[in-house]
């Protein structure tokens, strides 16, 4: 009998896994290239009788395959969870595929929950294979079991899959807020980063009308910049998924684990919420109406500060540029979000 | 056997269906008529369940449908914009259906499959707007659903096509005492086949009748006097629209001709002449009278 919390369904899991499986293929191909394969050609060059004048070089390049210097991980763990995420929810609701599951005798959280199991299938599973063949490498390689202990891997693979599966439990929550798969996609990497990039937008303005007004910073100025830049860190997600990937053993396990928690959250508030959303609403901007003068007070004050940064920056007019770019970020971030709320208004 | 009560749906402010009731009953078609915008899609959509009515409820077999998703499987929805994944085959998706539905015939399928004409291994993407009809029907069909909701399910199939699609869902409702409901703005399709009729506009149900009961009670009459029609004679009888082509009036009654043309003879008609009335001349009537009167435009 199926349970009523884990409706995993085999028809849907299937359907879902037909769509997307290339993202799982793609993946695990990368990341094999780029841990097991990368480190064994890098460890080549340790078992050389002849040691190379980089081998300190080729060492921190080892050691580095695990963090941020690994770009094509990054790259992948950064945007694969995002257009899985989009094909699986933003596109069945743009194309409104998703109302063949809905007339038929699935229930919308049945729906929804087997495409976020399939999707951290999808996520997970390469970085375990991955990180398999990597423990195996070490069991016959006494250099790279020097280098890489079996703890250190497993460490890997939960900090690793605990930043992917929280990627997509964000773009999940997006792909449900958001009728359109552009909208998604947008609004994930705009929330990734929001605080810190709201903080430092809204601290250029600060900055600016503070020394107008008082001619000079004073502690009044710096304790409160402090407070606020520490918190903006603490709620960026961003900032989250670096801590998990790149600082100790310690704060990696404490990070990933808050990461796994914070996911496990978001993806019963998306539950929760796509069960309530009105299937009309699919395709249109924004799922829910409720939602509507949020999001276009919030773009129009983010468009205002961007505005009043660029010009500041960039447009070299002084500091009363602020004021120029204030007004015309002010007016895009009114009639953008108008026009694209009623342009995709059901009707 | 699927049954609407006042209905009621707004997409934003917008009321789209305004306290519609609608009933569909055992082994029968029933045709929605209704002018682009009237709101047949939505209708379509509350009955399958996709879309939840902010007022009212749609029952199966007494049990409601938005409630009960176990209920929906008994409905089949044949949609006007036909929403498949791209990338599958024929095949593919056959089987995500046969997955989906747990009454689905094997055999209707294979047998359904020799009238359609694509192959197994070709892609949804591959498919003309046509086919992918088709395909919605074969698949609807062959999960045996007790109601079968269908939004334009003709439109873009040849009339090959057309009149082996038509004599299909004929047979699944005589042989199992099938509802089925049909959206077309092919009304004289509509008039071939269904047994009820319900004419939607502006979100209401303007009409809804029995086919033989609507058509027996719109009559046109060619009727010419010696001179003009008498005053007198408009102002009796319920005339709902008058023509004229020299002497000759044509007038739609909505009333027993037999009693029309006894308490006219008194008039003198020089002519009277019953004509019958086609479905869609009384949908256009009906339409003309809310607001959609034809515009003689010559250009």
């Amino acid at each position: 009998m199926q349970s009523k919390i884990f409706p995993f369904n085999k028809n849907l899991l299937k359907k879902d896994w037909k769509i997307t499986k290339w993202f799982f293929y793609g993946f695990l191909v990368l990341l094999i290239l780029a841990i097991p394969y990368y480190i064994g050609q890098v460890i080549a060059v340790f078992n050389n009788p002849v040691p190379t004048e980089n081998i300190m070089n080729e060492f921190f390049r080892i050691r580095g395959a695990f963090k941020i210097q690994n770009g094509f991980v990054i790259f992948a763990v950064g945007t694969i969870p995002v257009f899985l995420s989009v094909i699986l929810i933003g596109e069945e609701k743009r194309k409104k595929t998703i109302e063949i599951m809905i007339s038929g005798p699935y229930s919308r959280y049945e729906v929804f929950f087997n495409k976020i199991a399939i999707g951290i299938f999808i996520l997970v599973m390469p970085i375990i294979i991955a990180g398999s063949i990597l423990m195996g490498m070490t069991l016959i390689n006494p250099v790279l079991s020097g280098l890489y202990s079996i703890s250190h891997i497993f460490l890997w693979i939960f900090a690793y899959s605990s930043v992917i599966i929280s990627v997509f439990a964000f773009a999940s929550l997006m792909g449900v807020i958001f009728g359109s798969s552009i909208g998604q996609f947008v609004c994930t990497y705009i929330f990734i980063f929001f605080p810190v990039v709201f903080h430092a937008l809204f601290m250029e303005s600060y900055d600016t009308i503070y020394t107008l007004i008082n001619g000079s910073r004073d502690m009044n100025y710096r304790s409160w910049v402090d407070n606020l830049s520490q918190t903006a860190q603490n709620i960026t997600p961003m900032i989250h998924f670096y801590r998990a990937i790149e600082l100790s053993s310690y704060t990696q396990l404490i990070y990933s684990a808050g990461l796994l928690l914070m996911s496990l959250a978001i993806f019963a508030f998306s539950l929760m919420l796509f069960d309530i959303s009105k299937m009309e609403k699919n395709s249109e901007v924004l799922t829910f109406e409720g939602l509507e003068g949020f999001f276009r007070l919030g773009v129009l004050i983010c468009s205002m500060l961007l505005g009043g940064a660029v010009f500041k920056q960039i447009v070299n007019i002084g500091s009363s540029g602020i004021f120029v770019g204030y007004i015309i970020g002010a007016f895009a971030g009114y009639r953008i979000p108008l026009y694209l709320i009623q342009k995709n208004r059901a009707s | 056997m699927i049954k609407g009560e006042n209905i009621y749906k707004s997409y934003s402010d917008e009321p789209v269906i305004k306290g519609i009731d609608i009933s569909l009953s055992e082994g029968s078609i029933y045709g929605l008529i209704g002018p682009n915008g009237a709101g047949k899609t939505t209708l379509i959509k509350l009955l399958c369940g996709i879309y939840i009515p902010d007022k009212g409820t749609v029952k199966l077999s007494g049990e409601d449908i938005s409630g009960s998703h176990h209920i929906r499987q008994q409905i089949g929805y044949v949609p006007d914009n036909l929403n498949f994944y791209p990338s599958f085959t024929v095949k593919e998706m056959k089987d995500f259906y046969k997955g989906m539905c747990s009454e689905w015939s094997e055999s209707r399928y294979s047998m359904m499959r020799e009238i359609f004409s694509f192959s197994d291994k070709k892609r949804i993407k591959h498919l003309s707007k046509g086919m992918k009809t088709q395909l919605s029907l074969l698949m609807t069909l062959s999960c045996m659903p007790k109601v079968i909701l269908m939004d334009e399910p003709t439109s873009g199939l040849d009339p090959f096509v057309r009149r082996e699609v038509l004599n299909i869902i004929i047979q699944d409702v005589t042989s199992r005492g099938t509802s089925v409901l049909i959206s077309t703005h092919n009304v004289s399709e509509l008039e071939q086949i269904s047994d009820t009729v319900g004419f939607m506009d502006k979100g209401r149900m303007v009409l809804q009748q029995d086919m033989d009961q609507l058509k027996s009670k719109y009559k046109k009459v060619q009727i010419a006097f010696e001179d003009v029609m008498p005053l007198e004679f408009e102002r009796e009888f319920n005339i709902i629209s008058v023509k004229h082509y020299g002497k000759v009036y044509e007038i739609i009654i909505d009333e027993n001709y037999e009693i029309f043309k006894q308490r006219s003879e008194k008039y003198n008609p020089i002519i009277m002449e019953k004509l019958d009335m086609t479905l869609e001349e009384i949908f256009i009537h009906r339409m003309g009278g809310e607001g959609y009167a034809v515009k003689n435009i010559s250009i």
